[in-house]
């Protein structure tokens, strides 16, 4: 896989030579925007003599060879501008600056502030500079290029953002500056979106196809004009907006994971699911029967090859003058993807007269399969009355589903295990079916009602998040190799069928909100200032569904039953009426009313923009448990001030230096307050219902320098100090000797970091680097025996916050040939190791192995408005791998470990390259 | 404790029990006085209804010769007493369905279920048309024997439950779901109850005394407690367990005594102790008979007798096992549990007997003496057929077992063929055969093979300076009140194994 690399880069070097060779004379330049001095790159400049051309690269330089000396017309253009005609003497070396004016304004029947090209790079880097706060963003055309079809992958290529996978191994949660995703927030058009997660606030950011959008901005500090639930920071998903001209931009493309063309795609049948548990389908006093419960979706069969369809269009035009504005754009993804892991949960053993120890009992080995279908779907409409007045509504939809079938197998590592190739075994075979929707539908308004004075804008929202879950199942039969020392070979155990469970989840979560900002911009005494208020309210509504079937296993006459298939296991129902009025059933309210004032000002060359926020949050819950239980309903209200101060004080029209301060909170997710009491895949999960909000003080020190437009050199410094963070550990019920595992308040923490962000352009190349340095730290309890007896008090641990990388580092490398029509990217993704899952034992938390990611990505224009362009996601096929320090006390050798190591390799993922073929059309 | 009961009121009666015991060849009955805490529950439908439709929680006493029906949860308050005369029965009118159509009796203060010899009490499903109880015919059908069924909720106890006293009392078909109220217990809404839940997170540990009962059918696990004293004698288990699930299965935080009892036919261990990481549990297993265990589990290596894993502790011995999965077993690491307390461990003068006469695998389930690659070593005084191999770094036993040892160590019980047993499916009967007894003939290698007070030599009480759990609590250890109504009626080891000694002084049942 090196070699692929050496290839890609003899295959740029060879390009650059093939024309740059001399001769007669090379005639060269810059192609400019006349106003803003941007770079044009893909500006063409025709040599009308010669009948040639050249175009203008991403430097905004270009270069025409073999020109004899003598003078030419030029004939220089580009989308979005009014051409140029004009007249060059060529001899020797010649170099020009050719200026282009915007043709906006030959569209302006009304006041048209819209960007020449939202989408483009150096409107996004324009934006970063003029920005109020410190903010990263990426262009839609960023995103066309880079091999990202998620907003979830599009977010990891940003300085000092990392990623959290799902389980379908693909980046799900954005952690911004070691910050894991409860302390961020996602936007749509600026407004909050609520999570389809059955637990959790956050929304999963895998959800959202890249291609509907028009830029991702994310925001690392907050001013108060912004919802204050961010202490990492916020993405903001700018949606395609109704363009200046009519537009259509579309492409289809195919494509397929290695791992399935190594194994089969194993498929399992997601129409013969319930939807509804016998207790919804029936009544809750229904009784459910074996024959309830359904068989095809448990039985797995091997799909043959069937290539990923991606596809996307999006079109847009104005009517009526350009008064009305209508954007409308699709996207659909239907993949199959295969990856293997295997998983060694650590376990704590007690020793006498000595400290507990690691230990390995299960050594599982899964292969999953899953097809996801992820729909979108986006449409705007604005309308402008005049100059003064506009409205506009917006909707979104996102809908993702997910089947995934986990082909499992156990090896136990204890007794009766003596060797390899000895001991149980255990079979484990899921069905998961998942379908997540985001809904956002948004009015909103803009009225300058001084013009140029008093602006009023305002919106009105209505959102739905839902998430379906419906007969999750994990079927299990146990067999293996024993020996019992009366014959050399071992023989084999019957495949003893389990009791297992079947479960329904499912929850809603709706918002209504309303949104109104009114600014004021005036100058006094020569110092320009603008005054802002605003307020917005929140009502969310959510609701949690849960029912669990426990299935026991029919005897088979005298004799344990054995497996055979699906459609001949014996299962009785052990708890006929459900699982009435477990915990998960719960129902949420959140009320948000919030109120702001900021002012804005610039006393020569310092602006500072200073104000303060104040957020009201009253939730309360109410669950099913008896009135005679803890904890069956509750309320929570607290009021935060949240008072933010930025400096950007501009050295030079384009150097920065910013230095600001913000308060901010993260609240608790609403399961988390709910007393639920839920087993999950490893351990019991329980709800915190005294769990504290997250309060933070943010200062952050940027220096920005932008060489050109497109360039830019960003150098930053950060620092938190996080009162009450939220982190999930174990805690003891006192019943059973139950271990729980439970968000909590942990103390305080600190996070500070530094982050770097450098791009270049020289002629056809560009370079993107962006490094973050983080370094968080937590102080918490955790559980340490000796002599069998825990410690007390208990042993404090320091160690960063889950999720957070000391080391984060991006390098793109991109090369562009305008003549060629070609773009290419080799993109690398680090994230250092950091802990994934912290232990509740002392110094077994789950470290995250150094990772290295490399994706490839090209495209290349074949005719008028055609390109066609190749991804491929994981050049390298790198593995995720979670290690646990120390080694463990098992006397035979644990699989898959590294002899010698002195870490205990706990998790690996391997995911296989992604492919990716298709073609753009572009109007 | 006593001070709830002063509180609720002592009130004397004229004498109509009486207590019996032998002293020699005399048999000496002399009268007790009649008991009443509290006010006479007359009522027999269960529980009352105040006028909001709430259920009034019980206390007081049921009264002797009264048939109580149970209909719907009752719950007894903290700080609250039930007294059950000698000669109660109560009915619980469930069917197994659902929590709500399977009562549970909810204990947060103290009941005690005071039978006798002669006046037992019952504690037992209402049979109707669809509601059967089951019948010596079902030998071995967990699929359709009504004794696991779990028709009722059993005894659950609150966090500060202060006793729970079961005196020759009869306890069958319990292992209805939970419900509602489950997390309140730590257990899932759809999950099994266990016949007695006892946990005591309170201020003080609160006690568990059963002696001389009957259980018989139960879903999952018998007697399960945490953070409690507790004294387990001369009790009857059968039918315990469906697909899993053991007759006693104790864990962290419990000190006390299991001895006397017979386990037959229980679907994993007749007895497991079980702490947690580093909380400590000891528990002394001494005199039990374990009968056909542990072929109902599913899972593979959850041992099939006596069982101690994750920090259990204890005394165990003059125990019996008979045509069980496996005999003792002090835990190392199985696919559930952690080491057993090897320091505070002490174990010997064991018998375990398999029947069967061939090397078992294939479809047969397993049968042997000791598990190999755990603690577990064959003692100098052991009876069985485990040979000891080499110990390995951790601690563990690389042994192998003796198949021609097969019927070897047969305890000659009076009546119980153990060799037929062992046949055919015999193994998995969990019926106790009508007129079988466990008492061992004289020429039972049985006899004189343990370990008591005065013993000496093989017979000599154990003792281990250097571990601190038994050299503090003792052996047996007597941490519950001893004697009269509300105290235990101790039995101390016997110079026999097993349950029932040729002096007769174990236990005292019959079937």
């Amino acid at each position: 896989m090196v070699r692929t690399i050496l290839v890609f880069f003899l295959f740029f070097c060879s390009i650059s030579t093939t024309f740059s060779q001399q001769a007669d004379h090379i005639f060269k330049g810059k192609i400019l925007d006349a106003n803003t001095k941007e770079q044009l790159p893909g500006a063409t400049v025709r040599v009308t003599e010669l009948k040639r051309a050249g175009n203008a690269r991403l430097d905004g330089t270009f270069s025409i060879d073999k020109v004899p000396a003598g003078n030419y017309h030029l004939q220089v253009t580009y989308l979005g501008y009014q051409s140029l005609d004009t007249v060059v003497n060529i001899s020797n070396a010649t170099t020009v600056t050719l200026l282009l004016q915007t043709n906006t304004r030959a569209l302006n029947t009304v006041d048209i502030r819209t960007k020449r090209n939202v989408e483009s790079e150096q409107s996004a880097k324009k934006s970063e500079q003029l920005s109020d706060n410190v903010v990263n963003i990426i262009s839609a055309k960023a995103i066309q290029l880079s091999p990202d079809i998620t907003i979830a992958n599009v977010l990891q290529r940003v300085s000092g953002v990392s990623l959290e996978r799902s389980s379908s191994g693909d980046g799900r949660y954005a952690i911004i500056r070691g910050m894991d995703q409860r302390y961020n927030y996602t936007l749509i058009n600026g407004i909050k979106i609520p999570s389809p997660d059955n637990k959790n606030r956050y929304v999963p950011l895998d959800i959202f196809p890249a291609d509907l959008v028009e830029r991702v901005e994310v925001s690392k500090t907050l001013t108060p004009n912004m919802e204050g639930d961010a202490i990492g920071g916020t993405v903001n998903m700018v949606m395609k907006n109704a363009p200046n001209r009519f537009y259509v931009n579309g492409s289809l493309s195919t494509g397929y994971n290695q791992t399935l063309f190594d194994r089969p795609f194993q498929q399992f049948s997601v129409g013969a699911i319930n939807r509804k548990s016998p207790y919804e389908a029936h009544g809750p006093d229904y009784l459910a029967k074996p024959e309830d419960f359904t068989r095809d979706n448990l039985n797995y069969t091997k799909k043959s090859f069937t290539p990923n369809a991606i596809g996307n269009l999006s079109i847009g035009n104005r009517f009526f003058n350009q008064k009305l504005g209508v954007m409308l754009g699709g996207s659909y993804q239907h993949t199959y993807r295969g990856y293997n892991s295997i998983f060694n949960p650590g376990e704590y053993l007690d020793k006498a007269n000595a400290d507990g120890v690691l230990y390995i009992k299960h050594a599982y080995v899964r292969d999953y399969s899953t097809e996801v279908t992820r729909t979108g779907l986006n449409a705007k409409v604005d309308y402008r009355f005049n100059d003064n007045n506009k409205i506009s509504l917006y909707s979104f939809t996102a809908i993702l589903s997910d089947a995934q079938t986990r082909i499992g197998r156990d090896t136990l590592q204890p007794a009766p295990r003596t060797a390899p190739g000895i001991g149980q075994v255990w079979y484990l075979n899921r069905s998961k079916f998942q379908r997540q929707t985001i809904n956002s539908t948004t009015l909103q308004g803009e009225h300058d009602l001084l013009p140029a004075r008093l602006k009023l804008d305002w919106s009105a929202v209505y959102s739905k998040a839902t998430s379906i879950i419906p007969d999750l199942t994990e079927y299990e039969y146990d067999g293996g190799f024993y020996k019992d020392g009366t014959k050399e070979e071992p023989y084999q155990h019957p495949n003893i069928l389990q009791p297992y469970s079947r479960a329904w989840w499912k929850n809603n979560d709706r918002d209504y909100a309303g949104y109104a900002n009114l600014a004021y911009s005036n100058k006094i005494a020569g110092i320009p200032f603008k005054a802002t208020v605003g307020g917005m309210y929140r009502a969310k509504h959510r609701d949690n569904f849960y029912q669990n079937y426990n299935m026991g296993v029919v005897q088979d006459g005298q004799a344990l039953q054995q497996w055979t298939d699906i459609y001949h296991f014996n299962w009785t129902v052990l708890n006929p009426g459900g699982s009435p009025a477990e915990a998960n059933n719960y129902r949420a309210d959140e009320n948000i009313s919030a109120g702001y004032a900021m002012l804005k000002f610039t006393v020569k060359k310092l602006e500072t923009l200073i104000g303060v926020r104040m957020e009201h949050t009253d939730q309360q819950f109410d669950t099913d448990v008896p009135v005679t239980s803890d904890a069956k309903s509750g309320t929570i209200n607290y009021t935060d001030v949240l008072p933010s101060l930025h400096f950007k004080y501009m050295l030079n029209n384009r150097t920065n230096l910013r230095l600001s301060y913000f308060s901010s909170i993260s609240r608790p997710g609403y399961f988390e307050l709910v007393p639920y009491n839920y087993k999950g895949d490893e351990w019991t999960e329980r709800g915190n219902p005294l769990l504290k909000h997250t309060t933070a003080n943010n200062f952050d020190l940027r220096y920005e320098f932008f060489p050109r437009p497109n360039e830019q050199l960003l150098i930053g410094a950060f620092y938190k100090n996080i009162q009450n963070p939220i982190e999930y550990g174990f805690a003891r019920t006192g019943v059973q000797g139950q271990l729980v595992f439970q968000p909590g308040n942990f103390g305080d923490a600190s996070n500070f970091g530094m982050e770097l962000v450098y791009e270049k352009y020289i002629r056809n190349f560009g370079v993107r680097v962006n490094y973050t340095y983080t370094n968080s730290s937590i102080e918490t309890s955790k559980l340490k025996t000796f002599n069998q007896v825990f410690l007390d008090p208990a042993p404090l641990e320091k160690r960063p916050l889950q999720g957070q990388s000391e080391h984060i580092a991006n390098a793109a490398l991109l090369y562009k040939n305008p003549k060629l029509g070609l773009d290419a990217q080799l993109a690398w993704q680090f994230t250092g190791k950091r802990i994934v899952l912290v232990s509740p034992y002392y110094g077994f938390d789950y470290w995250q192995r150094d990772m290295h990611m490399f994706d490839i990505s090209a495209e290349k224009t074949i005719a008028k408005h055609f390109t066609v362009f190749a991804k491929v996601q994981n050049l390298l096929n790198t593995p995720y791998e979670v290690y646990i320090k120390g080694v463990p006390d098992n006397t035979v050798p644990v699989p898959y470990q590294k002899a010698g190591s002195k870490e205990t390799l706990a998790q690996k993922d391997v995911y296989g390259q992604n492919y990716q073929l298709g073609v753009r059309y572009v109007l | 404790m006593k001070k709830i009961l002063f509180k609720s009121g002592l009130v004397a009666l004229t004498a109509i029990s009486v207590i019996s015991c032998k002293k020699g060849s005399e048999n000496v009955e002399i009268s007790k006085p009649l008991l009443i805490v509290g006010q006479s529950i007359s009522d027999t439908i269960l529980p009352k209804l105040d006028g909001s439709g709430n259920a009034i929680p019980l206390k007081g006493t049921m009264l002797a010769g009264k048939t109580y029906h149970i209909k719907a949860d009752v719950t007894i308050n903290q700080g609250d007493t039930l007294y059950i005369q000698p000669g109660v029965t109560v009915l619980i009118e469930g069917d197994g369905q659902s929590a709500k159509t399977s009562p549970t009796i909810y204990v947060n203060g103290s009941l005690v279920s005071d039978g006798s010899k002669t006046a037992q009490n019952w504690f037992t499903v209402m049979e109707t048309s669809t509601v059967k109880k089951s019948n010596p015919t079902y030998k071995d059908d967990a699929a359709n024997d009504p004794a696991f069924k779990g028709y009722w909720g059993g005894f659950q106890c609150g966090p500060n439950a202060s006793l729970l006293l079961l005196r020759w009392s009869h306890v069958e078909y319990t292992g209805s779901t939970w419900g509602e109220n489950a997390k309140d217990y730590g257990a899932k809404s759809g999950d099994a109850k266990f016949t007695i839940f006892m946990n005591s997170t309170g201020a003080q540990k609160g006690s568990l005394i059963v002696e001389d009962s009957w259980f018989y059918g139960s879903k999952d696990d018998g007697i399960r407690p945490n953070n409690i004293y507790m004294s387990i004698m001369r009790n009857t288990f059968s039918k315990m367990g469906g697909t899993g699930g053991e007759a006693t299965n104790i864990k962290d935080g419990v000190y006390g005594d299991m001895a006397y009892n017979l386990t037959y036919g229980i679907a994993t261990n007749g007895l497991k102790t079980s702490g947690d990481i580093g909380k400590p549990m000891v528990v002394n297993i001494y005199n039990n008979t374990v009968v056909n265990c542990g072929f109902r589990q599913t899972k593979a290596t959850r041992n099939g007798s006596i069982n101690t894993e994750t920090n259990a502790g204890g005394f165990i011995y003059n125990n019996i096992i008979v045509n069980c999965k496996a005999g003792l077993r002090i835990s190392y690491a199985s696919e559930k549990g952690k080491p057993s307390d090897t320091l505070n461990t002490m174990y010997n003068n064991n018998l375990t007997a398999i029947g069967r006469g061939n090397a078992m695998g294939g479809a047969e389930q397993y049968m042997v003496f000791i598990e190999p690659n755990q603690f577990t070593q064959k003692q100098s005084y052991d009876l069985n057929g485990y040979v000891n191999g080499p110990v390995a770094s951790n601690g563990t036993n690389a042994g192998t077992n003796t198949a021609n040892d097969s019927l070897k160590y047969d305890p000659m019980f009076v009546n119980y063929d153990m060799a037929a047993m062992s046949l055919e499916r015999n193994y998995r009967v969990n019926q106790i055969p009508a007129g079988a007894d466990f008492h061992l003939k004289s020429n039972s290698p049985a006899i004189g093979a343990g370990v008591f007070a005065t013993g000496t030599g093989k017979n000599a009480y154990p003792k281990k300076a250097s571990a601190p759990s038994l050299t503090q609590y003792g052996f047996p250890m007597k941490v519950v009140a001893q004697g009269g109504t509300f105290g235990a009626n101790m039995s101390a080891p016997n110079k026999d194994l097993g349950a029932f000694p040729t002096d007769n002084s174990g236990n005292q049942h019959t079937y």
